[in-house]
């Protein structure tokens, strides 16, 4: 006998339910990590209009690791809501939806006030 | 080429202040709007209406933000940080990390405006509504003002 909480035997607008929600789960957590410890897939350096993977010298002037953060964080969440089974979130409060992207809203302006200690 | 950006980049935030802002001031009401009044009209509107220009509007805004965010690195925040304004460079750093929280949020938001089997999910929707005006306000109002101490060249 099939089981009834198989992925296959859910309906389409459940398996977006389960998709979306993963997804807005995991991208404020994977970014807030990615940032609180500046791991970067690559830098872009607007002075020259240069991407590399390594670190450059200063003649080459600042780096900026923001877009690698979206880009890693978008593809995490797009991996995990493709890949967790709607069985697994078919009983996921809903409400950490936007408590997962509160609590990451909090924990930035708590971090960034280091720009106060300037 | 980066004033022409910042411009758009600034109207298509004000289209989508004032419809995410029509979507929450009519979603938390708590008393039935008052006709022939100025916050009446306000919150009278249908508020699903908006979802998907709130999600069109923001990713558009989100992607031009992305776009001269190189020439703010290059321009703005050296200028920012030998003047020593610190608050203001740092607000601009909590901008650039709520608009991408907020893009993590649009398909929750969406999701609970749109998929027709999750109407239940009121409470959801109000606070992930709610959660995304705030970014968007917070991100005008430190974008509005960087703009006034200095703009892009």
């Amino acid at each position: 006998m099939a089981d009834p909480q198989s992925t296959l035997s859910r309906s389409p607008s459940e398996r977006l339910f389960s998709a979306l929600t993963v997804f807005s789960l995991v991208f404020p957590v994977v970014y807030v990590v990615l940032y609180y410890n500046e791991l970067a897939l690559f830098r872009f350096y607007p002075l020259v209009g240069e991407l590399h993977l390594n670190i450059q010298p200063t003649t080459f002037g600042p780096a900026m690791i923001y877009y690698g953060w979206i880009i890693v964080s978008t593809f995490a969440a797009a991996v995990a809501a493709a890949v967790v089974p709607s069985r697994w979130t078919a009983h996921l409060w809903a409400g950490w939806s936007w408590l997962v992207p509160a609590f990451a809203t909090l924990f930035t302006f708590i971090y960034e006030t280091r720009w106060l200690l300037h | 080429m980066s004033t022409v950006l910042l411009i758009t980049h600034g109207l298509v935030a004000v289209a989508l202040i004032g419809a995410i802002t029509h979507q929450v001031l009519a979603l938390w009401r708590t008393a039935p709007a008052t006709p022939n009044t100025f916050f009446g009209r306000l919150r009278n509107v249908r508020a699903g209406s908006y979802a998907d220009a709130v999600a069109i509007l923001y990713a558009i805004d989100f992607l031009l933000g992305a776009i001269i965010y190189a020439s703010y690195r290059l321009e703005v925040r050296p200028y920012l940080e030998n003047a020593d304004l610190y608050i203001a460079a740092g607000s601009f750093e909590t901008k650039e990390h709520l608009a991408a929280l907020g893009l993590g949020l649009l398909p929750a938001y969406w999701l609970f405006w749109k998929a027709p089997a999750l109407t239940n999910h009121s409470t959801e929707r109000k606070y992930v509504t709610l959660l995304l005006a705030f970014y968007i306000w917070w991100n005008f109002l430190v974008g509005h003002v960087l703009n006034n101490i200095h703009g892009l060249p």
